[in-house]
C-alpha cells in the first residue's frame, strides 16, 4: 500500500535514484528527453539545408557544410529520434502498464539499453564536433558527408569520423536490439491473466512487430558497418571496386536492414493512433484482427522488399521485378489499417483534444505518403523519381506526417498520465494547425520538384534550367514551410513544458481510455498498480 | 526435465537460496521470460553471423578457383581439433547443467572449468593458425595478402572473409569464456542448485550456438578443396 | 490553352523522348488512383468529423467491431489496382533497362549510335563515335567559368527567347522591344565584373549591336534571328549533343564512386559504377535543350554534375560530330597504349610464358571461355575484359591476374583500332 500522494517520480529523489533506476517509467523519460533533443538537433540541420536552398545559386553554407548538414540530419534523425521515439521513449512507460505488469521482462537490461543509447549518441555528438577541432582539421579530417546512406565506394574514400560514427549507429543498434528483445518477452510472459493475444490494446501488437524486426534484422546493419569499418581500415576488398569488391554488395545488406527499419519507424506510430482514434470517438476499433494481424504482416513482408531502393543500382531486371511486386504487397496492409480507422470513426463521438487532432493528421499526412509511395513502388516511374526530391518527400510524410505526427499525439494523450499535468489545451490544438500547414507547405512543394527532375542532396541549383522556375518556386516554398513547421513544434514543446509548473492536476482517466493504463492513478504508483491486477475480462476499446 | 519447483528444499548449508524478481509472479514465469530472451539474443548472433555467411556465399560464387586456393593455406587437421574442442566442450557444458540440476555443486564448477578449459585450447590452436599466416605475410597490408599480379586475383577478398568470420567467432568464443568464468564464479558460492539455474542453462544456450557457427564454418572454409 | 494547361500542371519536364509517353501516362494513372484514394479517405475524414463532431458527453456510440465484406472490397480492389501499376511499370522498365531493345527503336535504315559516359568526381565526360572525349562541363561550374549555354548570365532570364519564338506570331511587339530595352540597360550585363569580365567584354559589342538589331525584325525573320543570336553567344561544344530520331545508347562506367546519369526530359536514368559498364537507351522525339543531372552522392560537388544536353536535327548532329577533334591517328594512340598491356600480351603468338593471350589473330574471332562458352571477340567483348578482366575468362587462363584497367572510352577505342591490325598500320581511306 502507498501513501497518498507518491508515485513514481516523488517515490525516490536525487539524481543518483534516476540513473541507477531500473524503473521502466523513468527510464522511459529519460529516452522521451534523449530523443526530444535530437529531435531539435536535426531539425537545426534541416533548416540549414532550407536556408541554403531557399533560392538559386546561394552560399548560405559552403558545399562541404551542406553536405554534412543532410548527412548529419539524417543519422541524427533516424538513428537517434525515430527509432527509438516511439518504442523506448512512449513504449517503455505505457506498455508494461498495459500489459497489467509491473515492469519489463529485464529491469536492468532496459537501464543498460538506455546506457547504450547514451554511449552511441555521444559517440555520435563527437563524430560531429570532432572534425571543426583544429587538430582534427589538421589531420585531414573533414565533416561527415557521405550521406547517411554511407554508400561505398565513396564512404570508404572520404576523410572525416565515418568509422566513429558507424561505431555509434553500431552501438545504438544493440540498445534497439535490447529494447526489442525485452518487448517481445514481456508481451510473451507478463500479460495479466485474461489478456490474451487479442485482447491486446493494438498498441502492444504494433509494439510487439516492431521488436520481431528490430531483433531479427538490426544485427544485418551491425555487420554492414562492421564490413565498411573492415573496408576503411583494412582494405579487405569486399565493397571497393578498385580492390574487385562489390558497392552493389553494401546496398544490398544496408538496405536489408534500413527497409525493416522504416517499419520499425512506423509500426509504434500506427498503434499510437489505433489507440488515439477510438478513444477520441469513444468507439470500440473497427477491424481489430485486420488491424492486428496487418501488423504482423507488415512486419514480415518487409524483409522481402528492401530492392526496391535499388532498381537503378545494375541489379537484374528480374530482381527489381520481384522487389517491386513485393513492395505493392506491403502497401496493402497499410492500406487496410487506414480504411479501418477511418471507418472507426464512422458513428463515432469524436471529440477534438489535441491528441486527436495528430491522430487526424496522421490519417491525412500518412495516406500521402502511403499513396506517393505506389510511384516509387512502380519500375518505370521510379526511374524518373529515384534520387529526387520526390523520394525526399514522400519519405518525410510517411516518417514525419506519420511516425513524427503519431509521437506527438501519443506525448500528448500519456503526458497526463505520465507527469499528471493537463497542459493548455487551446495552445495544443494551435500548435497542432501550424505543424500540419507548416508540413504541408515544406513537403508538398518537394513533389513538384522531383518530379521535374530536381535531384537530392544537391547544395544549391541554377535558375536557368527549363525547369528553372518550377525549382525556384517550389523550393522557396518549402522553405517558408520549413520555417512555419519550425514556429509550430516550438509552441507544441513549450506548451507541454509549461504544463509542468502550472498544468492542472490531471485525473486518473482524463480521456476516457479503456486499456489499462488509465486504471492507475495519474501519475502511476512506483509498481504501477496498487495491489493486485484483477483477471481481464473485457477486450480493449468497449465502451458500451 | 524439471523446472523450478518452489516446494523444492534448499540445502542451505551449500547453497544461497534465491528469491523471484519483484516484477514476476513465479520462478516459472520468471524461468521461461530468460529462457526466451536467451532465444531472441541467439536468434541476434544468428543474423549477425548471417551477414557474413551470405559475403560468403557471393564472392565464393564470383570466384570458385580463388576459394579453391585459399583453403590451401588452411590446415584442415587444426581445424578438424578445434571442431572436437568445440563439440566437447559443447559436452562438458551440458554435463555442467546436468549437475546443476542435481545439486552437485563439486560437479558444476569442475564441468565448467573444464569447458572454460577446453575453450582456452581452441584459442591456442587458433593462435597458432594465425600466427602461421602472419608469418607466410597472409593478413591485412601483409606482403601476400593481395596476390595482385600473382597467379590469382582476388585472393584478399577469400582471406578477408576468412578473417572476418573466423575472427568475429573468436571474439564470441571470448565473449562465451567470460560468461562462463562468470557462471563458475557464482556457482562456486552456491547460487544455482535444482530449482534455479537458469543463468547457467543461458550460458550454455549461448556456448552451444558458439559451437554451432564453428560447425558451420569449418567445413565452409576448411573442407573446399 | 492546353499548353497553359500543361505549364500550370508543372509536374513533368518536357516529354522528349519515346519513354516520356509511357513513364507520363503511368505517372498519371498513378496520380488518378491517389486522388480517388486521397478524397474518398480525407473526403470521409472531414465528413466524419463534422458529423459525427461530441455533441455531449453521455453519448453512446454504436458497437460496430468489423465487417467482413468490407475488409474483403477494400483489400481486394487495391490488390487490382496495384497489380495493373506493377504490370505496366515493369514493361516499361524493362524496355528501358534493355541495351538490345533499342533495335526495336531504329527508322529503316537500321541505325543507332552508341555514345560513352564516363562519370567521375566532378563532371561527365561524352565520347562520340570516332571521336575525342568531349568534356561536358556542369552549368553551374560553366558559368563560372563563363562557358555556358548563355555566355551572359543574365541574357536568358531578361530575354526568353525561346519562349517568344514559340509563343509569337508576327515575333514582334511592344512588350518584347521594351525588353531589349532593358537589356540593353543592364549594368551586370554590359558591365561585366570578377573573373571572366574580361573574356565577356569582348562580346559586348557586337551583343549590343545584335540586340539593335532585333528590334527591326519582323515575322519569320524574327524567329530566325533571334536562333542565330542564341547560336552566336552559345558555346555549344560544352552540351551534350544527341540527334533528333535516332536512337541513341549510352554506354556508362565510373572512374571513381558510384554516380547516377539522368535526363529528366528523357525519363532515363542509371547509377554508374566504377569497372562496370551500365546502358541506357532514348531516342529523343523533339529539339530543345535539356538538363542532365547526378543522382548520387558523390561528394562535394555532386550538385554541379548538373549539364546541358540539346538535341537537334540528325544533319546538325553529324555536322557537329565532326567538327570534334579527334586524335591525329587513332592507331598510333592504340600503339602507344599497347606498350603497357604487352607485359603480358604479345602479338606473335609465341608461347613464351607471357601471362596474357596473344593478340594475334585475335580481333573479330571466336574465342573459347573458361565455363565451356565461347564469345565473339568484338567491341563489347575487348571493352568488358579492359574493365572487368574477370567477367569473362578465356580457356587456359582460369587464374585470372588481369587487374582491371581505368581506360576511358577514347583510349579503348584507340587500342581496339590498334588491336584490328597490330602488326601493320592500315592505309588511310
Amino acid at each position: 500500500m502507498s501513501e497518498a500522494g507518491t508515485n513514481y517520480i516523488n517515490h525516490e529523489k536525487g539524481l543518483k535514484s534516476w540513473l541507477t533506476t531500473v524503473d521502466h517509467k523513468r527510464i522511459g523519460l529519460m529516452y522521451l528527453w534523449s530523443v526530444i533533443i535530437f529531435l531539435l538537433a536535426g531539425g537545426l540541420f534541416a533548416l540549414m539545408i532550407r536556408f541554403q536552398l531557399a533560392k538559386p545559386e546561394l552560399d548560405f553554407i559552403s558545399k562541404q557544410t551542406y553536405n554534412q548538414a543532410f548527412t548529419l540530419h539524417g543519422v541524427i534523425m533516424v538513428f537517434l529520434f525515430i527509432i527509438p521515439s516511439i518504442p523506448a521513449a512512449l513504449g517503455n512507460f505505457v506498455l508494461p502498464i498495459q500489459v497489467g505488469a509491473k515492469d519489463v521482462a529485464f529491469p536492468r537490461m532496459n537501464l543498460a539499453s538506455f546506457y547504450i543509447y547514451v554511449i552511441g549518441a555521444l559517440l555520435a555528438l563527437a563524430a560531429i564536433i570532432l572534425p571543426y577541432l583544429p587538430s582534427f582539421q589538421e589531420a585531414g579530417w573533414k565533416p561527415l558527408d557521405a550521406g547517411w546512406t554511407f554508400y561505398a565506394p565513396y564512404s570508404k574514400h572520404t576523410q572525416g569520423p565515418v568509422i566513429m560514427m558507424t561505431t555509434a549507429a553500431f552501438i545504438l543498434g544493440f540498445s534497439s536490439i535490447f529494447t526489442g528483445l525485452n518487448f517481445i518477452v514481456t508481451i510473451h510472459k507478463l500479460r495479466v491473466k485474461g489478456m490474451t493475444w487479442y485482447k491486446m490494446p493494438l498498441l502492444l501488437w504494433s509494439i510487439y512487430a516492431t521488436s520481431i524486426l528490430q531483433v531479427l534484422a538490426t544485427p544485418v546493419v551491425g555487420i554492414t558497418l562492421l564490413l565498411l569499418i573492415m573496408e576503411r581500415t583494412l582494405d579487405i576488398g569486399i565493397f571497393d571496386p578498385a580492390l574487385g569488391g562489390d558497392p552493389v554488395l553494401f546496398q544490398h545488406f544496408f538496405w536489408f536492414y534500413s527497409h525493416p527499419a522504416v517499419y520499425i519507424m512506423i509500426l509504434p506510430g500506427m498503434g499510437v493512433i489505433s489507440e488515439l482514434i477510438s478513444t477520441f470517438s469513444k468507439k470500440v476499433i473497427f477491424g481489430y484482427n485486420a488491424i492486428a494481424n496487418s501488423s504482423i504482416a507488415i512486419a514480415v513482408i518487409s524483409f522481402f522488399v528492401w530492392g526496391h531502393h535499388m532498381f537503378l543500382s545494375q541489379q537484374t531486371t528480374y530482381s527489381s521485378m520481384v522487389f517491386s511486386f513485393l513492395t505493392f504487397g506491403v502497401a496493402i496492409p497499410s492500406a487496410i489499417k487506414i480504411f479501418n480507422w477511418v471507418a472507426t470513426l464512422h458513428r463515432g463521438s469524436l471529440d477534438f483534444k489535441t491528441p486527436m487532432c495528430y491522430a487526424l493528421s496522421f490519417l491525412f499526412l500518412f495516406t500521402i505518403g502511403g499513396l506517393t509511395g505506389l510511384y516509387l513502388g512502380t519500375l518505370s516511374t521510379d526511374v524518373m523519381l529515384h534520387d529526387t526530391y520526390f523520394v525526399v518527400a514522400h519519405f518525410h510524410y510517411v516518417m514525419f506526417g506519420g511516425t513524427a505526427i503519431a509521437f506527438f499525439g501519443g506525448l500528448h494523450y500519456w503526458w497526463p498520465k505520465m507527469y499528471g499535468k493537463m497542459y493548455n489545451e487551446t495552445v495544443g490544438r494551435i500548435a497542432c494547425l501550424i505543424i500540419f500547414v507548416g508540413f504541408n507547405i515544406t513537403f508538398f512543394s518537394q513533389f513538384f520538384l522531383g518530379s521535374t527532375g530536381f535531384p537530392r542532396r544537391y547544395h544549391s541549383y541554377a535558375g536557368d534550367s527549363h525547369v528553372a522556375e518550377t525549382w525556384r518556386s517550389m523550393s522557396g516554398l518549402s522553405t517558408i514551410g520549413a520555417v512555419i513547421l519550425g514556429i509550430g513544434i516550438a509552441i507544441m514543446f513549450i506548451n507541454l513544458i509549461i504544463s509542468l509548473k502550472t498544468g492542472k492536476k490531471a485525473p486518473k482517466n482524463p480521456w476516457g481510455g479503456t486499456t489499462l493504463e488509465w486504471e492507475t492513478q495519474s501519475p502511476p504508483v512506483h509498481e504501477n498498480f496498487e495491489g493486485d491486477v484483477p483477471p481481464l475480462e473485457k477486450a480493449p476499446y468497449t465502451y458500451s | 526435465m524439471s523446472t523450478h519447483d518452489s516446494n523444492i528444499e534448499v540445502d542451505k548449508s551449500q547453497f544461497l537460496e534465491r528469491n523471484v524478481s519483484h516484477h514476476f509472479e513465479t520462478a516459472d514465469q520468471e524461468m521461461d521470460s530468460c529462457k526466451l530472451g536467451m532465444w531472441l539474443f541467439l536468434l541476434t548472433e544468428i543474423l549477425l553471423f548471417g551477414g557474413l555467411f551470405v559475403a560468403y556465399v557471393v564472392f565464393r560464387s564470383w570466384h570458385p578457383e580463388t576459394w579453391e586456393a585459399g583453403a590451401e593455406h588452411l590446415d584442415w587437421k587444426m581445424g578438424a581439433v578445434n571442431t572436437g574442442i568445440l563439440i566437447t566442450s559443447s559436452l562438458t557444458m551440458a554435463l555442467a547443467i546436468r549437475q546443476a540440476q542435481l545439486n552437485d555443486k563439486k560437479g558444476t564448477v569442475l564441468l565448467l572449468l573444464a569447458t572454460v578449459i577446453l575453450a582456452a585450447g581452441f584459442l591456442v590452436v587458433k593462435y597458432f593458425e594465425y600466427g602461421h599466416k602472419f608469418h607466410m605475410g597472409i593478413f591485412p597490408g601483409g606482403e601476400n595478402y593481395m596476390f595482385a599480379g600473382r597467379h590469382l586475383s582476388n585472393e584478399h577478398i577469400y582471406f578477408s572473409i576468412y578473417y572476418m568470420m573466423t575472427g568475429l567467432h573468436v571474439l564470441h568464443v571470448i565473449f562465451g569464456m567470460m560468461a562462463i568464468i562468470w557462471v563458475t564464479f557464482r556457482a562456486a558460492k552456491g547460487h544455482f542448485y535444482s530449482a534455479y539455474y537458469t543463468p547457467v542453462e543461458n550460458v550454455g544456450l549461448y556456448w552451444h550456438l558458439v559451437d554451432l557457427i564453428w560447425i558451420f564454418l569449418f567445413p565452409l572454409l576448411y573442407l573446399t578443396k | 490553352m492546353a499548353n497553359m494547361i500543361h505549364r500550370l500542371a508543372f509536374t513533368y519536364p518536357p516529354d522528349a523522348s519515346t519513354f516520356a509517353k509511357d513513364t507520363d501516362s503511368t505517372f498519371t494513372f498513378i496520380t488518378w488512383v491517389c486522388i480517388f484514394f486521397f478524397v474518398l479517405i480525407v473526403g470521409l475524414m472531414f465528413y466524419y468529423m463534422v458529423k459525427y463532431r461530441r455533441r455531449s458527453e453521455d453519448e453512446v456510440t454504436p458497437h460496430i467491431s468489423h465487417n467482413l465484406a468490407l475488409e474483403v472490397v477494400w483489400s481486394v480492389v487495391p490488390i487490382i489496382l496495384v497489380i495493373y501499376m506493377f504490370y505496366v511499370g515493369y514493361k516499361a522498365y524493362d524496355k528501358m533497362m534493355d541495351p538490345i531493345a533499342i533495335i526495336e527503336e531504329v527508322g529503316p535504315d537500321g541505325k543507332y549510335i552508341d555514345l560513352y559516359v564516363n562519370g567521375k568526381q566532378w563532371s561527365w565526360d561524352i565520347t562520340y563515335p570516332n571521336s575525342e572525349v568531349v568534356n561536358s562541363i556542369s552549368s553551374l561550374r560553366a558559368m563560372e567559368n563563363g562557358k555556358t549555354g548563355w555566355k551572359f548570365k543574365r541574357l536568358k532570364e531578361r530575354l526568353p527567347l525561346l519562349d517568344l519564338v514559340d509563343a509569337s506570331e508576327n515575333g514582334l511587339n511592344d512588350a518584347f522591344k521594351a525588353k531589349v530595352d532593358e537589356v540593353l540597360k543592364d549594368k551586370s550585363i554590359f558591365s561585366p565584373e570578377g573573373e571572366n569580365a574580361d573574356f565577356l567584354k569582348e562580346d559586348l559589342p557586337g551583343l549590343k549591336k545584335d540586340l539593335e538589331a532585333l528590334k527591326t525584325y519582323s515575322g519569320d525573320e524574327f524567329k530566325l534571328e533571334v536562333k542565330s543570336l542564341y547560336k552566336k553567344y552559345s558555346t555549344f561544344s560544352d552540351y551534350m549533343t544527341v540527334p533528333l530520331g535516332i536512337p541513341v545508347r549510352l554506354n556508362m562506367t565510373s572512374n571513381d564512386v558510384i554516380h547516377s546519369f539522368a535526363v529528366p526530359a528523357f525519363r532515363v536514368k542509371k547509377d554508374v559504377i566504377m569497372n562496370r559498364t551500365s546502358v541506357i537507351w532514348f531516342k529523343a522525339t523533339k529539339p530543345g535543350l535539356y538538363i542532365y543531372t547526378c543522382n548520387e552522392m558523390c561528394g562535394v560537388d555532386h550538385g554541379h554534375m548538373i549539364g546541358y544536353l540539346r538535341v537537334v536535327p540528325q544533319d546538325e548532329y553529324y555536322k557537329f560530330e565532326k567538327s570534334l577533334v579527334g586524335p591525329k591517328d587513332p592507331w598510333e594512340e592504340g600503339k602507344k597504349l599497347y606498350a603497357a598491356c604487352s607485359a603480358c600480351h604479345n602479338l606473335d603468338g609465341a608461347n613464351d610464358g607471357k601471362s596474357g593471350p596473344t593478340w594475334k589473330g585475335l580481333w573479330g574471332s571466336t574465342r573459347e571461355l573458361s565455363d565451356g562458352t565461347t564469345a565473339v571477340v568484338d567491341e563489347e567483348y575487348i571493352r568488358e575484359s579492359i574493365l572487368q578482366p574477370n567477367a569473362k575468362k578465356a580457356k587456359g587462363y582460369e587464374n585470372g591476374v588481369m587487374p582491371p584497367q581505368p581506360l576511358t572510352s577514347a583510349q579503348i577505342k584507340y587500342i581496339i583500332k590498334f588491336m584490328q591490325s597490330p602488326n601493320q598500320k592500315p592505309e588511310k581511306k
